[in-house]
């Protein structure tokens, strides 16, 4: 059989499920590095983001948080969640999910004896970041309500919402967080993610339409 | 009203005689048409084999004359498209790919690409290999590092 071109290939393993794409990074190496490059995510969220959704869901025990993933998109087998073991689950075991965005998920520590602990997580290739701290203080309310990237995704830059207060927007490249200044953010608002930006709308008692 | 007639050449020199509508489908083919002097024989298509040219003629024959304007009818395409791939080969669905890119003809390449792509989707590791006709370039020790990373992807 001939052999495709290096752009056809990716066309082709950018529209397959997520657990199909993990399988077949030990095809061989050429197929690894092209797993691992950082364009095909963006190729692979206009290819396959949409039809392919792959969910994970947070269980809890009363002393025992655990991610788990669903793949419905595997046909062949019937569906089964897999349990998600989680680099960064020693050093914070009770998390909770503040927000996923562009197959990534966002996790703060929940037990509030370690405040402002937060992680980037994908949980497919099993990475996590832990954030630097914010050196802000958001008074009473350190909880992270809120995750999602800016509107350039290539500089993977993302903004975390805290407690109603604030949106803090983060560099990965200069690993810190900025300053954002919103002309007319109110002091206090909600937001929402959409399509993989977040998204601040007035406190719903001064909404207008 | 007469509509006019465009001849292709494969590369083993057998005739396709198509409506211009139908040809101009391909990028590739509707630029030749513009821009070179056709050969008497009609426009060769040097890397693409009669075998391969029926199947490309079939599907731009099939969707030049069928702009679907309502549900039932993009239906009735997208069914149309499920038998004409449920026909072919794993050999003749590649060489229509790259029928498909060297024609650039978007529709029939994005219909391929998915069709290997579903393809894949139950395949093990090994069988992947042998339909992308690829050897395995890792050693024992490497390749089981990375199916380690990525275990619950072979569970």
């Amino acid at each position: 059989m001939e052999r495709l071109p290096l752009e056809i290939v990716l066309d082709i393993i950018t529209r397959l499920p997520i657990a199909s794409l993990l399988r077949f990074k030990c095809v061989c190496k050429a197929w690894l590095s092209i797993a691992e490059d950082i364009h095909l995510l963006h190729l692979y969220h206009q290819n396959t983001a949409q039809n392919n959704v792959c969910l994970v869901l947070q269980g809890e025990h009363s002393l025992d948080c655990q991610l788990h993933v669903i793949d419905p998109s595997n046909h062949h087998h019937k569906t089964i969640t897999k349990r998600l073991d989680p680099p960064f689950k020693s050093s914070m075991p009770n998390f909770d999910i503040a927000g996923s965005c562009n197959g990534f998920l966002c996790l703060f520590d929940d037990s509030q004896l370690v405040p402002d602990t937060i992680f980037i997580y994908n949980p497919f290739t099993n990475e996590s970041k832990q954030l630097p701290p914010t050196n802000k203080n958001f008074s009473n309310q350190r909880v992270v309500l809120g995750f999602g990237f800016l509107c350039r995704l290539q500089t993977g830059e993302f903004m975390l919402e805290y407690g109603n207060q604030a949106l803090v927007p983060y560099d990965p490249r200069q690993e810190e967080f900025k300053k954002l200044d919103i002309h007319g953010l109110p002091n206090c608002f909600e937001t929402v993610t959409f399509k993989g930006s977040l998204l601040p709308l007035q406190d719903h008692t001064q909404m207008q339409i | 009203m007469s509509t006019k007639k465009i001849t292709l050449l494969s590369s083993d020199r057998e005739q396709f005689i198509v409506d211009e509508a139908v040809a101009i489908q391909s990028q590739t083919i509707k630029n030749l048409i513009e821009d070179t002097v056709p050969d008497e024989d009609g426009i060769p298509l040097p890397v693409v084999h009669s075998r391969i040219l029926a199947k490309v003629t079939e599907y731009l024959t099939k969707h030049a004359n069928y702009k679907p304007h309502n549900d039932a009818a993009k239906e009735e395409l997208k069914n149309w498209d499920v038998k004409f791939l449920g026909k072919l080969d794993n050999n003749t669905l590649f060489d229509l790919i790259l029928a498909a890119n060297y024609l650039d003809i978007k529709g029939l390449l994005d219909l391929t690409c998915q069709a290997v792509a579903d393809l894949m989707k139950g395949m093990s590791v090994e069988e992947v290999r042998k339909l992308f006709n690829i050897e395995n370039d890792f050693t024992p020790e490497e390749e089981e590092a990375v199916r380690k990373e990525n275990q619950w992807a072979f569970d």
